[in-house]
């Protein structure tokens, strides 16, 4: 999710290498991501041509953008807690 | 990944998965692949030839067939850009790092957009030449400040 965050589109190759995953992980995730509305898959090409690509949803912003504050403020309730 | 032993992320836990989340962030801009170098050229001369054909065309519509041309050869060479680059960075999105490098490249195009079409009103060969090579230097200086700009943002996100 962070990954297509900066991006405007990415192909599932460079999905899969960038997170060191493999094919069917990164497919399984990306299936229950859209089902979650939180990833748009687009599919050009036929055969051997054929890509698959993957856009964040303004709804998959969203979370992540919540999941990441909530990180944060974990972060901030643990150096309280220490001090 | 380091957990309590009721499961529970401890803080060191949480701050690499939020390093990990910023790093991700940055990967459509920092891998993005360059193009060969000899498409810079070619792209000085494709850029100073719609220059040309847009000023022209105001004398003669002729030239909007050449512009025509021009701009179908931007759409082909965009397709196999994203298609060989697999990621588009998103703008709205970009690291702190490449703001000098996308804002010199905007204000530079708007330099040599008005230099290269006056002198095009003066001399269409001259302006065209000289629109050639300066969109060339250009294009070249803002690979090298997106190069550094890529570097710097690889430094600020390396986990340790």
């Amino acid at each position: 999710m962070a990954l297509l965050a900066g991006a405007d589109d990415a192909e599932f190759s460079f999905i899969r290498d960038h997170l060191d995953v493999s094919d069917s992980d990164l497919s399984k995730q990306m299936k229950t991501l859209q089902e979650a509305g939180y990833v748009e898959i687009r599919k050009t090409g036929h055969g051997r041509n054929s890509t698959t690509s993957f856009k964040i949803t303004k709804p998959g912003r969203k979370a992540l953008t919540s999941h990441l504050a909530a990180l944060n403020e974990l972060i901030k309730q643990a150096e309280a807690a220490t001090n | 990944m380091e957990t309590y032993d009721d499961g529970v992320l401890t803080p060191d836990a949480i701050q690499a998965q939020l390093a990990e989340a910023e790093r991700l962030s940055t990967v459509a801009w920092t891998e993005a692949e360059d193009i060969p170098l000899w498409m810079y050229p070619v792209a000085g001369v494709w850029f100073a030839g719609v220059m040309t054909s847009l000023r022209l065309m105001w004398d003669n519509p002729w030239w909007v067939v050449a512009l025509i041309i021009l701009l179908t050869m931007e759409g082909a060479f965009l397709g196999w850009l994203t298609k060989m680059r697999k990621a588009n960075p998103r703008l709205r999105t970009m690291p702190p790092e490449f703001k000098e490098a996308v804002t010199g490249y905007f204000v530079g195009l708007i330099v040599v957009v008005a230099v290269t079409m006056l002198l095009i009103s003066v001399s269409p060969l001259g302006g065209f030449v000289f629109g050639a090579i300066a969109s060339t230097v250009g294009f070249l200086v803002y690979r090298a400040h997106w190069y550094r700009a890529v570097d710097a943002t690889r430094a600020r996100v390396a986990t340790p």
